[in-house]
């Protein structure tokens, strides 16, 4: 149900389905110009997004279902609040491998990228770190009373990972050229 | 009606300075239908959320079906349903998602089929809650209560914004639980729903309960006295009415002289004289036979919407 519900909201198919694709084609199609090589270096990052997009979703569809007195009607109920995080984290983990599977796809028969390294690690990595990201944007959600709070405590947080991964972010053709 | 399934006594809550509930004490027997009645901001509210185990109070002593819900949260969200003030739900999730999902929270459940029909719902079952009616909403939030069979049921405010024709949809639904012998607490601020719905009443002001008892009790508790609501076209003065025959006390109350009357054929007739003897002129009369509100205002001094 968690998931059924999670599919339905937009704000989660933005952040986790759109945006990553987004970011993908970005990376992919105009950063590297759809060089495999280049392809394969960017694929980092855009993982690194689609896993931080779990970040954003959950904690905006947390405090919105606080705002709106959702989360009042489940504290009647014998559901409890670790329930009610657990589900949330496991939804979102079910949801972003997904995503993450489907980029991997795209950039293996779409830009022909062959070598993908260690994938189990990747993959283990990438659960790892939805996890992480979801049960951080569930702290925030809980400190936080309104959505503009929460935008503005994520923005501070996520600035940092993604200003860190723009930085290392390789866009010389010339790079390209040499691999 | 049997023992009592739910008490409270000497119940306090602050919020910052403001003391919400003030030493309330009350208790409720199995099957009955028992109304918190009172202004907004009385401290009905934090009452039943305090019974109902989402709110801790400061002090006092309370007990629902057998449990403290401070100490026994887990297992008291087992024995009650629960309407909230404002029952709120996800906007993309339908009218059977709802009860099946809210079935699977229960160790004990009703069928959802059963319980969409009763309350009218069949057609609105594949329905997102976001598209749903403002009766419909409040239909789907008294049955997500019923949902695990409870003993006790708590309904704040359940008909508070909707239209008469819906109201009266939602007494409907309650008569019929109190036909099936379930204990109920209800919240409400409008006297005709205590009146009519109610087996006994708490009146609460500002966190106090200031009378209790069945309706009809605390209807006589007020003197039995007819109540005639008149409006004047120059003031009058409450003394000089009071002193008419038939009248045994008159007050002035938004503009209006509001005449207690034990014989109010005797009383109109001396008011009309009256009027006609300072030249005045009646306005407007009302005759008010004894309500809630009348045991309400002699209480407080006040209207229930004031």
């Amino acid at each position: 149900m968690r998931i059924e519900l999670t599919l339905r909201n937009k704000m989660f198919l933005f952040f986790s389905v759109i945006m990553p694709f987004g970011f993908f084609f970005l990376y992919a199609g105009v950063f590297a110009k759809g060089h495999p090589v280049a392809v394969r270096y960017l694929l980092g990052p855009v993982m690194a997004l689609t896993v931080m997009g779990s970040f954003w979703g959950l904690s905006a569809a947390l405090v919105m279902f606080r705002e709106q007195g959702i989360l009042r009607r489940f504290h009647v109920s014998p559901v409890t609040a670790s329930d009610m995080l657990a589900s949330s984290v496991v939804a979102n983990l079910i949801l972003t491998m997904p995503t993450i599977i489907v980029e991997l796809c795209f950039a293996r028969f779409i830009f022909h990228v062959m070598h993908f390294g260690n994938l189990a690690t990747a993959l283990f990595l990438v659960a790892l770190g939805t996890m992480s990201f979801a049960s951080l944007g569930l702290v925030v959600a809980s400190v936080t009373n309104t959505m503009q709070e929460t935008q503005v405590i994520n923005q501070l947080i996520a600035g940092g990972p993604s200003a860190h991964g723009a930085a290392r972010r390789p866009v010389s053709s010339r790079y390209v050229s040499r691999h | 009606m049997t023992d009592s399934i739910l008490q409270v006594e000497h119940l306090v809550k602050h919020y910052g300075n403001v003391q919400a509930v003030r030493g309330v004490s009350f208790d409720v027997k199995e099957g009955e239908v028992f109304g918190l009645l009172g202004p907004n901001g009385a401290g009905k509210t934090t009452t039943v959320e305090i019974l109902e185990g989402i709110r801790a109070p400061d002090s006092g002593r309370v007990s629902v079906c057998g449990l403290d819900p401070q100490k026994n949260p887990e297992k008291l969200k087992h024995e009650i349903g629960a309407s909230l003030q404002s029952t709120s739900l996800p906007e993309k999730l339908r009218v059977m998602e709802a009860l099946k999902l809210f079935s699977s929270f229960y160790k004990r459940h009703r069928d959802p089929e059963e319980l969409l029909k009763r309350f009218g719902l069949e057609e609105k079952r594949n329905t997102f809650y976001g598209q749903l009616s403002g009766g419909q909403k409040q239909r789907l939030a008294l049955a997500l209560a019923l949902v695990n069979n409870p003993q006790v049921l708590f309904f704040d405010e359940p008909t508070s914004g909707l239209d008469p024709q819906v109201r009266r949809e939602i007494y409907d639904i309650v008569e019929e639980l109190k036909r099936e012998k379930k204990t109920i607490v209800m919240t409400t601020h409008y006297i005709e729903e205590a009146e009519r719905l109610c087996d006994r009443v708490a009146i609460i002001d500002h966190g106090q309960v200031i009378a209790l008892g069945s309706p009809r009790e605390l209807k006589e508790r007020s003197g039995n006295k007819t109540r005639v609501e008149v409006r004047l076209q120059q003031p009058d003065s409450p003394e000089i009415l009071k002193n008419l025959e038939g009248v045994t006390e008159c007050r002035e109350l938004n503009g209006a002289y509001i005449l207690q009357a034990r014989r109010p054929p005797q009383a109109i007739v001396s008011l009309v004289k009256h009027l006609e003897a300072q030249g005045n002129e009646l306005l407007g009369l009302e005759i008010l036979t004894p309500s809630l509100e009348d045991v309400f205002i002699e209480l407080t001094g006040r209207r229930l919407r004031d």
